[in-house]
């Protein structure tokens, strides 16, 4: 079940259809490569704290913060990025402070297109190869960098920005940070894609794939999440089918109470569009393993969502 | 409370959420009924994974429409935003003379701009909104709006995207290296040169002469474009557009919801309705857990009757987690209209089943109370 290489290089970016689970899997990926011994850093890029939430933990900020989990997880922000690397880089602080009380860093990462994406992309880098070089104690690399990355609709334009600024830009450190960063994202990185096995999703899914493959970006696995066990356990179904939904309800009731018909109809009908589910489920399965590697995560039916059902899921990635 | 979501006067319909929680399907549904209440309709949908494309088996092309037929002579017309396009054409409409608008056209800045980079598609899904809108006669428009990152990215993207190609403080920036203005170096301000310098020492000459050859172009269509931009605001905060709000039965989609709701009513924009989508129905089938280990070892019926009640059991825990948090959101907002979209069939993928949520939604093919006609 394990997809190969999961945590052997340097970032993996975890992207899907929105609501298919990126942000679960995501930390799900953090708590299994932790565990196997990594040093890991959970990062978010959307800037909605998507991992602290789920994990219940305050909002770290652009900050990289411990949490229980043997990660540590980071908010990046653009407008934060920015301003760091202008210190980082040029040692601009007095330049830095001019621009944030001027308003000017507010306007470039929320006007200019496709800015905010690339502040995300180079943070990245600046957390795993430029750490690499500098070799500060006070700043440790990475070994791998999870990232709970834009959806497969704006995927396209995250990967590709560093490259567009690079046509725009170019000469000096910049240009060569860009190449750098686009080195980084096309041939330093794994990326997995997250779909739910429904019609929707596996589409998105598959259309992403092309997209990749179009652009000679290597996709590593494939993540069917939400897959839910069958109905009936062996034996049981032709019997299940054959039942009457007064029947059920007395069986249930034994004299105990009065039998409710429509609970028993709630039952079926119920029991029917779980195994339509399933059914669909069966069909976009293997179209989903002709994309790549899939690994398959349990639906939970669990009354709670958050680090405890993570746990559980990050078994599937254990290395 | 819960009743069928009404459209009395609205022309336009804004279908927002964060992404996955069924916006295509809800706007898809929307669509079918308003067509199906004799309006001429349209639906444009601007996601690029073009989602809205499989669940109306429409081709996939962007700037294509087709005409999907629904029976008793109702008809729904759908299409696919063209960004590239649509930048161009706009850029065409304003250019006043073909010189310019190549000069535009063939500017690299231009180019990245407005193919490849994130955020021109809120912009010119608004602005494909109001050319249809305003240059077609169309008795109703649903839109499905593109997954943005911020809440309500969409509804400021003409002014933002107007800003910044025209804005001030751009121009100031950009100052020296315009070969427009005369004044040159002269004319800007010590502040704006040192920073200058500094982009120019960080991002290169070329970058900035990119972008400063695409401004000085771009001058004289600015008061155009910013025009423009407040007219497609005034457009999403008139009577005649309604919001709908949707979103999963989930903790983290709710809360979503709700900053979505309060951005809406800070901007003076008219919501019509909240949809929880995909709503889990449990069944309330119980058993004694003693009777349970009776039916799991007894005759064939009675352990199929185990298999299904241990099915209810399964099914009523994410129900419980997903009732306590649609219920905590109904608390914190009690004036809500809310609807529940119950989750109908494993999944919606063709015009029967986007029949079906629309029958939910709007309780029969009625979404107007007043009969028809109330359009304006």
């Amino acid at each position: 079940m394990t997809a190969p290489g999961l945590f052997d290089r340097r970032v993996l970016l975890v992207s899907g259809k929105g609501g298919t689970g990126k942000t679960t899997v995501a930390s799900a990926c953090a708590m299994a490569a932790a565990r196997a011994g990594r040093r890991v850093l959970l990062v978010d890029v959307e800037g909605r704290d998507g991992p602290a939430g789920l994990l219940g933990l305050p909002a770290p900020g652009f900050s990289e913060r411990d949490t229980p989990f043997g990660f540590r997880v980071l908010s990046i922000t653009p407008r934060e990025a920015l301003l760091e690397y202008l210190w980082l880089f040029f040692r601009m602080r007095a330049l830095a402070r001019t621009l944030r009380s001027a308003k000017v860093v507010d306007v470039a990462t929320e006007a200019i297109p496709g800015f905010r994406d690339l502040m995300s992309a180079g943070k990245l880098y600046e957390l795993t190869e430029w750490r690499d070089q500098a070799s500060d104690s006070r700043r440790p690399a990475y070994d791998v960098v999870v990232v709970d990355a834009p959806p497969t609709g704006q995927l396209g334009s995250f990967l590709r920005g560093p490259s567009a600024f690079r046509d725009l830009i170019r000469v000096g450190r910049p240009h060569r940070q860009l190449a750098s960063i686009d080195r980084l994202l096309r041939e330093r990185a794994r990326l997995v894609l997250v779909a739910t096995p429904d019609e929707m999703a596996v589409e998105e899914t598959l259309d992403a794939v092309e997209q990749l493959r179009e652009e000679d970006l290597e996709l590593t696995a494939v993540v069917a999440n939400q897959v839910r066990p069958p109905v009936y356990p062996r034996g049981t179904r032709a019997a299940a089918l054959r039942l009457p939904a007064a029947r059920l309800a007395e069986l249930a009731a034994n004299g105990a109470s009065r039998p409710d018909p429509r609970q028993g109809e709630e039952l079926l009908a119920a029991a029917a569009l779980e195994e339509s589910r399933i059914r669909s489920q069966q069909r976009h399965l293997p179209r989903l393993r002709a994309a790549g590697p899939v690994v398959e995560l349990p639906f939970l039916y669990t009354a709670t969502f958050g680090p405890q059902e993570v746990t559980e899921l990050a078994a599937a990635f254990a290395a | 409370m819960t009743e069928g979501l009404v459209l009395d006067g609205r022309r336009v319909v804004v279908v927002c959420g964060s992404g996955g929680v069924g916006k295509t399907t809800i706007s898809a549904a929307v669509a079918v009924a308003l067509a199906r209440a004799g309006k001429r309709t349209i639906v444009l949908a601007v996601d690029p994974a073009r989602r809205l494309a499989t669940t109306l088996r429409l081709p996939k092309a962007p700037g294509q429409r087709s005409v999907v037929q629904l029976g008793d002579g109702a008809r729904l017309t759908a299409l696919l935003l063209d960004t590239k396009r649509t930048f161009d054409e706009l850029i065409e409409r304003h250019a006043g003379t073909a010189e310019r608008r190549d000069r535009i056209l063939s500017n690299r800045f231009y180019q990245r701009l407005a193919g490849t980079l994130a955020g021109t598609h809120e912009y010119m899904a608004m602005e494909r909104l109001y050319q249809l809108a305003t240059t077609e006669d169309w008795e109703a428009i649903v839109i499905d709006t593109p997954p943005t990152r911020s809440a309500l990215a969409f509804l400021d993207a003409p002014r933002r995207m107007t800003d910044f190609l025209g804005g001030r403080m751009f121009r100031w920036l950009l100052w020296p290296y315009r070969r427009a203005g005369t004044a040159g170096m002269w004319g800007a301000s010590l502040g704006a040169r040192a920073l200058s310098r500094t982009i120019g020492r960080i991002a290169g000459g070329e970058l900035l002469a990119d972008i400063a050859e695409f401004l000085s172009a771009f001058e004289g269509m600015y008061e155009g474009f910013k025009e423009r931009a407040r007219r497609v605001y005034d457009l999403l905060s008139e009577e005649q557009t309604a919001f709908l709000v949707v979103t999963a039965p989930e903790r983290a989609s709710l809360q979503e919801a709700g900053h979505f709701v309060d951005r809406l009513s800070e901007a003076g924009m008219h919501l019509a309705g909240t949809v929880v989508n995909r709503w889990q129905r449990a069944p309330s089938l119980r058993i004694a857990p003693e009777r349970m280990d009776h039916l799991r070892r007894g005759n064939a019926e009675e352990r199929a009757a185990a298999a299904l009640l241990e099915l209810a059991e399964r099914l009523r825990r994410p129900s419980e987690r997903q009732r306590a948090a649609v219920g905590e959101f109904e608390r914190d907002r009690p004036d809500l209209q809310l609807s529940r979209v119950p989750e109908l069939a494993a999944e919606v993928t063709d015009l029967p089943g986007l029949e079906a949520v629309s029958r939910v939604l709007f309780e029969t093919f009625a979404p107007f109370r007043q009969g028809e006609g109330t359009l304006s």
